[in-house]
Protein backbone atom coordinates (compact mmCIF):
# COMPACT_ATOMS: atom_id res chain seq x y z
CA UNK A 1 0.00 0.00 0.00
CA UNK A 2 1.27 3.46 -0.88
CA UNK A 3 1.95 5.85 2.03
CA UNK A 4 -0.72 8.19 0.68
CA UNK A 5 -3.31 5.39 0.78
CA UNK A 6 -2.32 4.49 4.31
CA UNK A 7 -2.70 8.13 5.32
CA UNK A 8 -6.18 8.09 3.76
CA UNK A 9 -7.07 5.06 5.83
CA UNK A 10 -5.78 6.67 9.02
CA UNK A 11 -7.94 9.71 8.44
CA UNK A 12 -10.91 7.49 7.69
CA UNK A 13 -10.25 5.47 10.85
CA UNK A 14 -10.12 8.57 13.03
CA UNK A 15 -13.30 10.00 11.58
CA UNK A 16 -15.58 6.94 11.69
CA UNK A 17 -14.29 5.12 14.80
CA UNK A 18 -16.37 7.04 17.39
CA UNK A 19 -19.61 6.60 15.41
CA UNK A 20 -19.01 2.91 14.82
CA UNK A 21 -18.13 2.36 18.45
CA UNK A 22 -21.32 4.04 19.66
CA UNK A 23 -23.40 2.03 17.22
CA UNK A 24 -21.86 -1.34 18.10
CA UNK A 25 -22.03 -0.48 21.79
CA UNK A 26 -25.75 0.21 21.43
CA UNK A 27 -26.16 -3.18 19.75
CA UNK A 28 -23.97 -5.22 22.09
CA UNK A 29 -24.41 -3.28 25.34
CA UNK A 30 -20.79 -4.13 26.12
CA UNK A 31 -17.81 -1.78 25.73
CA UNK A 32 -15.24 -4.52 25.16
CA UNK A 33 -17.34 -6.33 22.62
CA UNK A 34 -18.06 -3.12 20.75
CA UNK A 35 -14.38 -2.22 20.69
CA UNK A 36 -13.46 -5.69 19.39
CA UNK A 37 -16.11 -5.49 16.69
CA UNK A 38 -14.96 -2.10 15.43
CA UNK A 39 -11.28 -3.03 15.53
CA UNK A 40 -11.91 -6.28 13.62
CA UNK A 41 -14.00 -4.52 11.01
CA UNK A 42 -11.41 -1.78 10.59
CA UNK A 43 -8.61 -4.36 10.24
CA UNK A 44 -10.57 -6.05 7.45
CA UNK A 45 -11.21 -2.68 5.87
CA UNK A 46 -7.50 -1.89 5.97
CA UNK A 47 -6.68 -5.29 4.45
CA UNK A 48 -9.01 -4.44 1.54
CA UNK A 49 -8.59 -0.67 1.59
CA UNK A 50 -8.17 -0.28 -2.15
CA UNK A 51 -11.62 -1.85 -2.60
CA UNK A 52 -13.28 -0.20 0.40
CA UNK A 53 -12.19 3.32 -0.50
CA UNK A 54 -13.73 2.93 -3.96
CA UNK A 55 -17.11 2.01 -2.49
CA UNK A 56 -19.91 4.55 -2.89
CA UNK A 57 -20.04 4.97 0.87
CA UNK A 58 -16.96 3.51 2.62
CA UNK A 59 -18.39 4.17 6.08
CA UNK A 60 -21.55 2.18 5.26
CA UNK A 61 -19.35 -0.63 3.97
CA UNK A 62 -17.38 -0.79 7.22
CA UNK A 63 -20.49 -0.25 9.34
CA UNK A 64 -21.95 -3.41 7.84
CA UNK A 65 -18.83 -5.36 8.80
CA UNK A 66 -18.74 -3.87 12.31
CA UNK A 67 -22.40 -4.60 13.03
CA UNK A 68 -22.04 -8.19 11.87
CA UNK A 69 -18.87 -8.56 13.91
CA UNK A 70 -20.79 -7.30 16.95
CA UNK A 71 -23.55 -9.81 16.26
CA UNK A 72 -21.30 -12.80 15.64
CA UNK A 73 -18.90 -12.39 18.57
CA UNK A 74 -19.77 -14.97 21.17
CA UNK A 75 -23.22 -15.25 19.72
CA UNK A 76 -24.09 -18.43 21.49
CA UNK A 77 -23.33 -16.98 24.88
CA UNK A 78 -25.73 -14.14 24.11
CA UNK A 79 -28.49 -16.53 23.20
CA UNK A 80 -28.15 -18.21 26.53
CA UNK A 81 -27.99 -14.96 28.44
CA UNK A 82 -30.98 -13.41 26.74
CA UNK A 83 -33.37 -16.04 28.04
CA UNK A 84 -33.91 -14.06 31.21
CA UNK A 85 -37.44 -12.71 31.09
CA UNK A 86 -37.93 -11.37 34.57
CA UNK A 87 -39.03 -7.84 35.36
CA UNK A 88 -36.23 -6.05 37.22
CA UNK A 89 -36.79 -5.25 40.84
CA UNK A 90 -37.16 -1.48 41.11
CA UNK A 91 -36.95 0.48 44.34
CA UNK A 92 -39.45 3.08 45.50
CA UNK A 93 -39.10 6.29 43.52
CA UNK A 94 -40.61 9.71 43.27
CA UNK A 95 -42.52 10.92 40.26
CA UNK A 96 -39.77 13.36 39.20
CA UNK A 97 -37.43 10.41 38.77
CA UNK A 98 -39.94 8.36 36.82
CA UNK A 99 -38.65 9.36 33.40
CA UNK A 100 -35.07 8.34 34.21
CA UNK A 101 -36.16 5.03 35.67
CA UNK A 102 -38.39 4.35 32.67
CA UNK A 103 -35.48 4.84 30.31
CA UNK A 104 -33.27 2.57 32.43
CA UNK A 105 -35.99 -0.09 32.20
CA UNK A 106 -36.25 0.38 28.47
CA UNK A 107 -32.49 0.06 28.04
CA UNK A 108 -32.52 -3.16 30.08
CA UNK A 109 -35.46 -4.47 28.07
CA UNK A 110 -33.63 -3.61 24.85
CA UNK A 111 -30.52 -5.52 25.98
CA UNK A 112 -32.61 -8.62 26.67
CA UNK A 113 -33.89 -8.79 23.08
CA UNK A 114 -32.34 -11.36 20.71
CA UNK A 115 -29.22 -9.79 19.11
CA UNK A 116 -30.57 -9.37 15.59
CA UNK A 117 -33.82 -7.84 16.83
CA UNK A 118 -31.80 -5.48 18.97
CA UNK A 119 -29.63 -4.58 15.99
CA UNK A 120 -32.69 -3.81 13.87
CA UNK A 121 -34.08 -1.44 16.50
CA UNK A 122 -30.73 0.28 17.08
CA UNK A 123 -30.12 0.75 13.36
CA UNK A 124 -33.67 2.05 12.89
CA UNK A 125 -34.14 4.30 15.90
CA UNK A 126 -30.56 5.28 16.70
CA UNK A 127 -28.84 4.90 13.33
CA UNK A 128 -31.92 6.30 11.55
CA UNK A 129 -31.50 3.84 8.68
CA UNK A 130 -34.32 2.84 6.36
CA UNK A 131 -35.55 -0.76 6.24
CA UNK A 132 -33.73 -1.22 2.96
CA UNK A 133 -30.44 -0.02 4.43
CA UNK A 134 -30.90 -2.17 7.52
CA UNK A 135 -31.51 -5.19 5.30
CA UNK A 136 -28.25 -4.42 3.49
CA UNK A 137 -26.34 -4.05 6.76
CA UNK A 138 -27.67 -7.31 8.22
CA UNK A 139 -27.60 -9.25 4.96
CA UNK A 140 -31.28 -10.18 5.04
CA UNK A 141 -34.51 -9.26 3.27
CA UNK A 142 -36.63 -6.21 4.04
CA UNK A 143 -39.33 -8.64 5.09
CA UNK A 144 -37.03 -10.05 7.73
CA UNK A 145 -36.23 -6.53 8.97
CA UNK A 146 -39.95 -5.79 9.22
CA UNK A 147 -40.69 -8.97 11.11
CA UNK A 148 -37.72 -8.54 13.46
CA UNK A 149 -38.73 -4.95 14.22
CA UNK A 150 -42.34 -5.91 14.77
CA UNK A 151 -41.46 -8.79 17.10
CA UNK A 152 -38.93 -6.66 18.98
CA UNK A 153 -41.33 -3.76 19.53
CA UNK A 154 -44.07 -6.13 20.67
CA UNK A 155 -41.68 -7.72 23.18
CA UNK A 156 -40.49 -4.32 24.40
CA UNK A 157 -44.05 -3.10 24.86
CA UNK A 158 -44.82 -6.13 27.01
CA UNK A 159 -41.67 -6.00 29.13
CA UNK A 160 -41.48 -2.24 29.37
CA UNK A 161 -45.13 -1.99 30.31
CA UNK A 162 -44.73 -4.75 32.89
CA UNK A 163 -41.79 -2.93 34.44
CA UNK A 164 -43.66 0.38 34.40
CA UNK A 165 -46.66 -1.25 36.06
CA UNK A 166 -44.42 -2.68 38.74
CA UNK A 167 -42.84 0.69 39.38
CA UNK A 168 -46.20 2.40 39.63
CA UNK A 169 -47.51 -0.32 41.95
CA UNK A 170 -44.68 0.32 44.39
CA UNK A 171 -44.83 4.05 44.26
CA UNK A 172 -46.43 5.28 47.50
CA UNK A 173 -47.39 8.60 45.91
CA UNK B 1 -44.36 9.67 24.31
CA UNK B 2 -44.34 6.85 21.75
CA UNK B 3 -42.18 3.81 22.42
CA UNK B 4 -40.26 4.49 19.21
CA UNK B 5 -39.40 8.02 20.39
CA UNK B 6 -38.49 6.70 23.81
CA UNK B 7 -36.14 4.23 22.16
CA UNK B 8 -34.28 6.91 20.24
CA UNK B 9 -33.87 9.00 23.38
CA UNK B 10 -32.89 6.05 25.56
CA UNK B 11 -30.24 4.71 23.20
CA UNK B 12 -28.84 8.18 22.53
CA UNK B 13 -28.61 8.89 26.26
CA UNK B 14 -26.79 5.65 27.00
CA UNK B 15 -24.24 5.79 24.21
CA UNK B 16 -23.46 9.43 24.87
CA UNK B 17 -22.54 8.76 28.50
CA UNK B 18 -20.42 5.65 27.98
CA UNK B 19 -16.65 6.06 28.34
CA UNK B 20 -15.18 5.47 24.93
CA UNK B 21 -11.91 3.49 24.70
CA UNK B 22 -8.90 5.05 22.99
CA UNK B 23 -8.85 3.86 19.37
CA UNK B 24 -5.82 1.63 18.71
CA UNK B 25 -4.78 2.33 15.13
CA UNK B 26 -1.53 0.35 15.32
CA UNK B 27 -3.45 -2.82 16.27
CA UNK B 28 -5.70 -2.41 13.24
CA UNK B 29 -2.78 -1.82 10.88
CA UNK B 30 -0.92 -4.88 12.18
CA UNK B 31 -3.95 -7.14 11.88
CA UNK B 32 -4.86 -5.77 8.46
CA UNK B 33 -1.37 -6.35 7.09
CA UNK B 34 -1.47 -9.92 8.43
CA UNK B 35 -4.77 -10.57 6.64
CA UNK B 36 -3.36 -9.22 3.40
CA UNK B 37 -0.29 -11.47 3.64
CA UNK B 38 -2.44 -14.57 4.28
CA UNK B 39 -4.72 -13.69 1.40
CA UNK B 40 -1.81 -13.29 -0.99
CA UNK B 41 -0.38 -16.72 -0.16
CA UNK B 42 -3.82 -18.32 -0.49
CA UNK B 43 -4.34 -16.67 -3.87
CA UNK B 44 -1.05 -18.08 -5.17
CA UNK B 45 -2.09 -21.57 -4.13
CA UNK B 46 -5.45 -21.12 -5.84
CA UNK B 47 -3.89 -20.38 -9.24
CA UNK B 48 -3.43 -24.12 -9.79
CA UNK B 49 -7.18 -24.81 -9.77
CA UNK B 50 -8.28 -21.73 -11.72
CA UNK B 51 -8.52 -23.52 -15.07
CA UNK B 52 -11.11 -25.99 -13.77
CA UNK B 53 -12.95 -23.21 -11.88
CA UNK B 54 -13.23 -21.06 -14.99
CA UNK B 55 -15.06 -23.79 -16.89
CA UNK B 56 -17.54 -24.24 -14.05
CA UNK B 57 -18.11 -20.48 -13.69
CA UNK B 58 -19.08 -20.11 -17.35
CA UNK B 59 -21.75 -22.77 -16.92
CA UNK B 60 -23.04 -21.22 -13.69
CA UNK B 61 -23.25 -17.75 -15.15
CA UNK B 62 -25.39 -19.03 -17.99
CA UNK B 63 -27.89 -20.33 -15.44
CA UNK B 64 -28.11 -17.19 -13.30
CA UNK B 65 -31.53 -15.78 -12.56
CA UNK B 66 -32.27 -12.12 -13.11
CA UNK B 67 -30.86 -9.85 -10.38
CA UNK B 68 -34.29 -8.35 -9.64
CA UNK B 69 -35.72 -10.58 -6.88
CA UNK B 70 -39.23 -10.08 -8.26
CA UNK B 71 -38.29 -11.86 -11.46
CA UNK B 72 -38.27 -15.49 -10.48
CA UNK B 73 -36.79 -16.96 -13.62
CA UNK B 74 -36.14 -20.74 -13.78
CA UNK B 75 -32.84 -21.63 -12.15
CA UNK B 76 -32.42 -25.09 -13.65
CA UNK B 77 -33.05 -28.48 -12.10
CA UNK B 78 -32.32 -28.96 -8.39
CA UNK B 79 -31.88 -32.16 -6.40
CA UNK B 80 -34.03 -32.36 -3.27
CA UNK B 81 -33.64 -36.14 -2.83
CA UNK B 82 -31.40 -35.69 0.23
CA UNK B 83 -33.24 -32.69 1.62
CA UNK B 84 -33.00 -29.13 0.34
CA UNK B 85 -29.53 -28.65 1.80
CA UNK B 86 -30.21 -24.90 1.71
CA UNK B 87 -27.57 -22.66 3.22
CA UNK B 88 -25.96 -19.36 2.39
CA UNK B 89 -23.15 -16.97 3.06
CA UNK B 90 -24.00 -13.73 4.86
CA UNK B 91 -21.72 -11.86 2.45
CA UNK B 92 -23.24 -9.69 -0.26
CA UNK B 93 -20.91 -11.32 -2.77
CA UNK B 94 -21.29 -14.82 -1.28
CA UNK B 95 -23.19 -17.87 -2.46
CA UNK B 96 -26.47 -19.65 -1.77
CA UNK B 97 -26.46 -23.45 -1.91
CA UNK B 98 -29.71 -25.22 -2.71
CA UNK B 99 -30.44 -28.73 -3.87
CA UNK B 100 -26.80 -29.47 -4.60
CA UNK B 101 -26.14 -26.31 -6.60
CA UNK B 102 -24.72 -22.89 -5.83
CA UNK B 103 -25.87 -19.45 -6.89
CA UNK B 104 -24.64 -15.91 -6.20
CA UNK B 105 -26.46 -14.47 -3.19
CA UNK B 106 -27.23 -11.31 -5.15
CA UNK B 107 -29.31 -13.32 -7.63
CA UNK B 108 -31.32 -15.18 -5.00
CA UNK B 109 -32.14 -12.31 -2.65
CA UNK B 110 -35.70 -13.53 -2.31
CA UNK B 111 -34.51 -16.63 -0.45
CA UNK B 112 -33.59 -16.03 3.18
CA UNK B 113 -34.26 -17.37 6.64
CA UNK B 114 -37.80 -15.98 6.36
CA UNK B 115 -38.54 -18.48 3.59
CA UNK B 116 -39.87 -21.92 4.52
CA UNK B 117 -38.05 -25.11 3.57
CA UNK B 118 -40.38 -27.97 2.60
CA UNK B 119 -39.86 -31.40 1.05
CA UNK B 120 -41.21 -29.95 -2.18
CA UNK B 121 -39.00 -26.89 -2.28
CA UNK B 122 -38.60 -23.45 -0.78
CA UNK B 123 -41.73 -21.43 -0.12
CA UNK B 124 -41.16 -17.69 -0.09
CA UNK B 125 -43.19 -14.51 -0.41
CA UNK B 126 -42.79 -11.78 -2.98
CA UNK B 127 -43.20 -8.09 -2.22
CA UNK B 128 -46.93 -8.33 -2.89
CA UNK B 129 -47.25 -11.02 -0.20
CA UNK B 130 -47.90 -13.85 -2.64
CA UNK B 131 -46.56 -17.28 -1.70
CA UNK B 132 -44.27 -18.96 -4.23
CA UNK B 133 -42.72 -22.42 -4.39
CA UNK B 134 -39.27 -22.90 -5.90
CA UNK B 135 -39.73 -26.50 -6.99
CA UNK B 136 -37.19 -29.21 -7.74
CA UNK B 137 -37.45 -28.57 -11.47
CA UNK B 138 -36.10 -25.10 -10.79
CA UNK B 139 -39.29 -23.26 -11.67
CA UNK B 140 -41.31 -20.85 -9.57
CA UNK B 141 -45.00 -21.52 -8.90
CA UNK B 142 -47.36 -19.02 -7.34
CA UNK B 143 -49.22 -20.92 -4.63
CA UNK B 144 -52.07 -18.47 -4.17
CA UNK B 145 -52.60 -14.98 -5.58
CA UNK B 146 -53.27 -12.06 -3.26
CA UNK B 147 -55.18 -8.94 -4.21
CA UNK B 148 -52.59 -6.20 -4.15
CA UNK B 149 -54.69 -3.61 -2.29
CA UNK B 150 -54.83 -5.96 0.70
CA UNK B 151 -51.19 -6.95 0.66
CA UNK B 152 -49.42 -3.60 0.94
CA UNK B 153 -48.58 -3.62 4.66
CA UNK B 154 -49.20 -7.25 5.51
CA UNK B 155 -46.39 -9.52 6.67
CA UNK B 156 -47.14 -13.12 5.71
CA UNK B 157 -45.81 -16.22 7.44
CA UNK B 158 -45.73 -19.94 6.68
CA UNK B 159 -44.88 -23.31 8.21
CA UNK B 160 -44.69 -26.76 6.67
CA UNK B 161 -45.76 -30.16 7.96
CA UNK B 162 -42.71 -32.41 8.28
CA UNK B 163 -44.53 -35.61 7.29
CA UNK B 164 -47.51 -34.58 5.19
CA UNK B 165 -47.16 -32.55 1.98
CA UNK B 166 -48.85 -29.56 3.56
CA UNK B 167 -48.00 -25.94 4.10
CA UNK B 168 -50.03 -23.34 5.98
CA UNK B 169 -49.62 -19.66 5.28
CA UNK B 170 -51.42 -16.41 5.98
CA UNK B 171 -53.09 -14.13 3.48
CA UNK B 172 -54.73 -10.75 4.11
CA UNK B 173 -58.43 -10.35 3.37
CA UNK B 174 -60.92 -7.52 3.83
CA UNK B 175 -62.17 -9.05 7.10
CA UNK B 176 -58.91 -10.13 8.67
CA UNK B 177 -56.40 -12.84 7.81
CA UNK B 178 -57.11 -16.11 6.07
CA UNK B 179 -54.99 -19.11 6.96
CA UNK B 180 -54.63 -21.30 3.89
CA UNK B 181 -53.69 -24.96 4.13
CA UNK B 182 -52.33 -26.13 0.80
CA UNK B 183 -51.13 -29.47 -0.56
CA UNK B 184 -47.68 -29.01 -2.06
CA UNK B 185 -47.78 -32.23 -4.10
CA UNK B 186 -50.97 -31.37 -5.98
CA UNK B 187 -51.15 -27.60 -5.57
CA UNK B 188 -54.71 -28.05 -4.27
CA UNK B 189 -56.02 -25.87 -1.46
CA UNK B 190 -57.06 -28.25 1.32
CA UNK B 191 -59.01 -25.64 3.25
CA UNK B 192 -58.99 -22.05 4.40
CA UNK B 193 -60.17 -20.51 7.64
CA UNK B 194 -60.58 -16.84 8.44
CA UNK B 195 -59.13 -15.30 11.58
CA UNK B 196 -61.02 -12.05 12.17
CA UNK B 197 -58.67 -9.21 13.13
CA UNK B 198 -57.99 -5.56 12.48
CA UNK B 199 -54.97 -3.26 12.34
CA UNK B 200 -51.91 -4.30 14.32
CA UNK B 201 -53.63 -7.49 15.51
CA UNK B 202 -53.45 -8.75 11.92
CA UNK B 203 -49.79 -7.74 11.65
CA UNK B 204 -48.89 -9.75 14.78
CA UNK B 205 -50.47 -12.92 13.47
CA UNK B 206 -47.98 -15.71 12.66
CA UNK B 207 -48.19 -19.38 11.71
CA UNK B 208 -46.02 -21.10 14.34
CA UNK B 209 -46.47 -24.73 13.33
CA UNK B 210 -48.21 -27.38 11.24
CA UNK B 211 -48.38 -31.01 12.28
CA UNK B 212 -50.66 -33.86 11.22
CA UNK B 213 -52.65 -31.25 9.32
CA UNK B 214 -53.32 -29.13 12.41
CA UNK B 215 -52.32 -25.48 12.17
CA UNK B 216 -50.94 -23.45 15.10
CA UNK B 217 -51.28 -19.68 14.83
CA UNK B 218 -49.99 -17.01 17.20
CA UNK B 219 -52.11 -13.91 17.68
CA UNK B 220 -51.72 -10.92 19.96
CA UNK B 221 -54.15 -12.53 22.41
CA UNK B 222 -52.89 -16.11 22.40
CA UNK B 223 -52.06 -19.16 20.33
CA UNK B 224 -54.87 -20.86 18.42
CA UNK B 225 -55.20 -24.28 16.82
CA UNK B 226 -57.22 -25.25 13.77
CA UNK B 227 -57.95 -28.88 12.90
CA UNK B 228 -58.92 -28.81 9.24
CA UNK B 229 -60.21 -32.38 9.38
CA UNK B 230 -62.46 -32.01 12.40
CA UNK B 231 -66.14 -32.63 11.91
CA UNK B 232 -68.77 -30.07 12.68
CA UNK B 233 -68.09 -26.39 13.07
CA UNK B 234 -64.88 -25.11 11.54
CA UNK B 235 -63.23 -23.10 14.30
CA UNK B 236 -60.14 -22.02 16.16
CA UNK B 237 -59.49 -23.30 19.68
CA UNK B 238 -57.26 -21.60 22.22
CA UNK B 239 -54.08 -23.45 23.17
CA UNK B 240 -52.40 -20.84 25.35
CA UNK B 241 -52.79 -17.27 26.47
CA UNK B 242 -50.40 -14.32 26.48
CA UNK B 243 -46.81 -15.40 26.91
CA UNK B 244 -47.32 -18.99 25.74
CA UNK B 245 -45.29 -19.66 22.60
CA UNK B 246 -45.05 -22.64 20.27
CA UNK B 247 -41.40 -23.26 19.40
CA UNK B 248 -42.07 -26.31 17.22
CA UNK B 249 -44.63 -29.05 16.62
CA UNK B 250 -43.74 -32.51 15.30
CA UNK B 251 -45.40 -35.92 15.43
CA UNK B 252 -47.99 -34.99 18.01
CA UNK B 253 -45.59 -33.19 20.33
CA UNK B 254 -45.63 -29.46 21.05
CA UNK B 255 -42.36 -27.83 22.10
CA UNK B 256 -43.38 -24.73 24.03
CA UNK B 257 -41.67 -21.76 25.67
CA UNK B 258 -42.24 -18.96 28.18
CA UNK B 259 -45.63 -19.95 29.68
CA UNK B 260 -47.34 -23.37 29.87
CA UNK B 261 -50.17 -24.26 27.49
CA UNK B 262 -53.76 -24.19 28.69
CA UNK B 263 -55.71 -26.32 26.19
CA UNK B 264 -59.44 -26.65 26.74
CA UNK B 265 -60.79 -30.19 27.28
CA UNK B 266 -62.29 -30.01 23.80
CA UNK B 267 -59.03 -28.91 22.14
CA UNK B 268 -57.88 -31.16 19.28
CA UNK B 269 -54.43 -31.33 20.91
CA UNK B 270 -55.48 -31.94 24.50
CA UNK B 271 -53.99 -35.44 24.38
CA UNK B 272 -50.81 -34.46 22.60
CA UNK B 273 -47.41 -34.44 24.30
CA UNK B 274 -46.04 -31.12 25.55
CA UNK B 275 -42.35 -30.42 26.17
CA UNK B 276 -40.92 -27.21 27.57
CA UNK B 277 -37.97 -25.74 25.70
CA UNK B 278 -36.41 -22.62 24.25
CA UNK B 279 -38.22 -20.59 21.63
CA UNK B 280 -35.41 -21.14 19.11
CA UNK B 281 -35.17 -24.90 19.64
CA UNK B 282 -36.45 -27.47 17.12
CA UNK B 283 -37.96 -30.95 17.39
CA UNK B 284 -36.78 -33.93 15.36
CA UNK B 285 -39.43 -35.12 12.91
CA UNK B 286 -40.41 -38.00 15.22
CA UNK B 287 -40.69 -35.55 18.13
CA UNK B 288 -38.25 -37.56 20.22
CA UNK B 289 -35.30 -35.15 20.35
CA UNK B 290 -34.66 -31.44 20.73
CA UNK B 291 -32.03 -29.60 18.70
CA UNK B 292 -30.73 -26.48 20.40
CA UNK B 293 -27.46 -24.86 19.32
CA UNK B 294 -25.49 -28.02 20.07
CA UNK B 295 -24.36 -31.26 18.38
CA UNK B 296 -26.08 -33.11 21.22
CA UNK B 297 -29.80 -33.63 20.75
CA UNK B 298 -31.53 -34.23 24.05
CA UNK B 299 -34.46 -36.67 24.34
CA UNK B 300 -37.96 -35.41 25.02
CA UNK B 301 -38.87 -38.49 27.03
CA UNK B 302 -37.28 -39.56 30.34
CA UNK B 303 -36.26 -42.96 28.98
CA UNK B 304 -34.84 -41.54 25.78
CA UNK B 305 -31.15 -41.30 24.93
CA UNK B 306 -29.29 -38.27 23.66
CA UNK B 307 -27.93 -38.27 20.11
CA UNK B 308 -24.41 -36.94 19.62
CA UNK B 309 -23.54 -35.73 16.12
CA UNK B 310 -19.99 -36.38 14.94
CA UNK B 311 -19.13 -32.85 13.98
CA UNK B 312 -16.49 -30.60 15.51
CA UNK B 313 -16.57 -26.85 16.01
CA UNK B 314 -20.14 -26.56 14.77
CA UNK B 315 -22.06 -23.57 16.08
CA UNK B 316 -25.20 -23.51 13.90
CA UNK B 317 -27.73 -26.28 13.43
CA UNK B 318 -31.11 -26.89 11.85
CA UNK B 319 -33.23 -29.75 10.59
CA UNK B 320 -33.23 -30.31 6.86
CA UNK B 321 -36.41 -31.30 5.05
CA UNK B 322 -35.48 -35.01 5.08
CA UNK B 323 -35.12 -35.05 8.88
CA UNK B 324 -31.33 -34.94 8.92
CA UNK B 325 -29.44 -32.13 10.69
CA UNK B 326 -27.49 -29.45 8.87
CA UNK B 327 -24.55 -28.17 10.91
CA UNK B 328 -22.19 -25.29 10.13
CA UNK B 329 -18.84 -24.79 11.78
CA UNK B 330 -17.58 -21.61 13.37
CA UNK B 331 -15.80 -19.92 10.50
CA UNK B 332 -12.04 -20.32 10.50
CA UNK B 333 -10.23 -18.12 8.00
CA UNK B 334 -13.64 -16.59 7.27
CA UNK B 335 -15.14 -19.83 5.92
CA UNK B 336 -17.67 -22.08 7.56
CA UNK B 337 -17.97 -25.74 6.59
CA UNK B 338 -21.47 -27.20 6.29
CA UNK B 339 -22.32 -30.81 7.17
CA UNK B 340 -25.35 -33.06 6.75
CA UNK B 341 -25.75 -35.37 9.77
CA UNK B 342 -28.02 -38.40 10.10
CA UNK B 343 -29.76 -39.03 13.40
CA UNK B 344 -29.53 -42.85 13.11
CA UNK B 345 -25.75 -42.94 13.42
CA UNK B 346 -24.81 -39.37 14.29
CA UNK B 347 -22.48 -39.47 11.28
CA UNK B 348 -21.88 -36.24 9.37
CA UNK B 349 -20.84 -35.63 5.77
CA UNK B 350 -19.43 -32.31 4.58
CA UNK B 351 -21.66 -30.95 1.82
CA UNK B 352 -20.12 -27.54 1.26
CA UNK B 353 -18.73 -24.39 2.76
CA UNK B 354 -19.58 -20.69 2.75
CA UNK B 355 -17.62 -17.50 3.24
CA UNK B 356 -18.43 -15.76 6.53
CA UNK B 357 -16.56 -12.50 6.16
CA UNK B 358 -19.50 -10.37 7.28
CA UNK B 359 -21.43 -12.60 9.67
CA UNK B 360 -22.77 -16.06 10.41
CA UNK B 361 -23.68 -18.84 7.98
CA UNK B 362 -27.41 -18.98 7.27
CA UNK B 363 -29.77 -21.88 6.78
CA UNK B 364 -32.29 -20.80 4.17
CA UNK B 365 -35.90 -21.54 5.00
CA UNK B 366 -35.20 -22.39 8.62
CA UNK B 367 -35.43 -19.57 11.12
CA UNK B 368 -34.46 -21.13 14.44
Amino acid sequence: MRPADEADFEAFYASVWPRLFRLTYAISGDIGRAEDAVQSAMAKAFASWSRVRRADHPEAYVRRMAVNEALSVRRRAWWKAERVGHVPDVGVIGSEEQDVVDRAELWEALLRLPPRQRAVLVLRFYGDLSERRIAEVLGCSQGTVKSQASDALATLRRRYQAAADLVLGRDPS
Amino acid sequence: MRLEDDLTRTITDHVSTVTQPVPDLSDVLTRGRGMRRRRTSTALAAVAVLALGAAMTVRELSERVAPDPEQFAPVGRLDYSEGLRAFASPDADGEVSLGGRSFPVENMGYLDTDATATQYGLVFFDRAGQAHLLAQDGTDRTLAPVRSEQASSFRPSAKADARLPLIAFTQPTADGVTVRLQALDTGRTVDTLLLPCAGSDCADLRVDGVDRGLVFVRTSKGTLVWDSESRGERRWTLLGNGEFRVADVRNGRVLWADAPPTPAPTSPVVNWDFTQGQIDAQLSFDGRHVLYWSPTLNPTQPDGRAIRLSVKNAGWFTFDTDGSVLAATNGRHQRSRVFDCTLDTGGCEQIGSVSTESGDPMFIGNDM
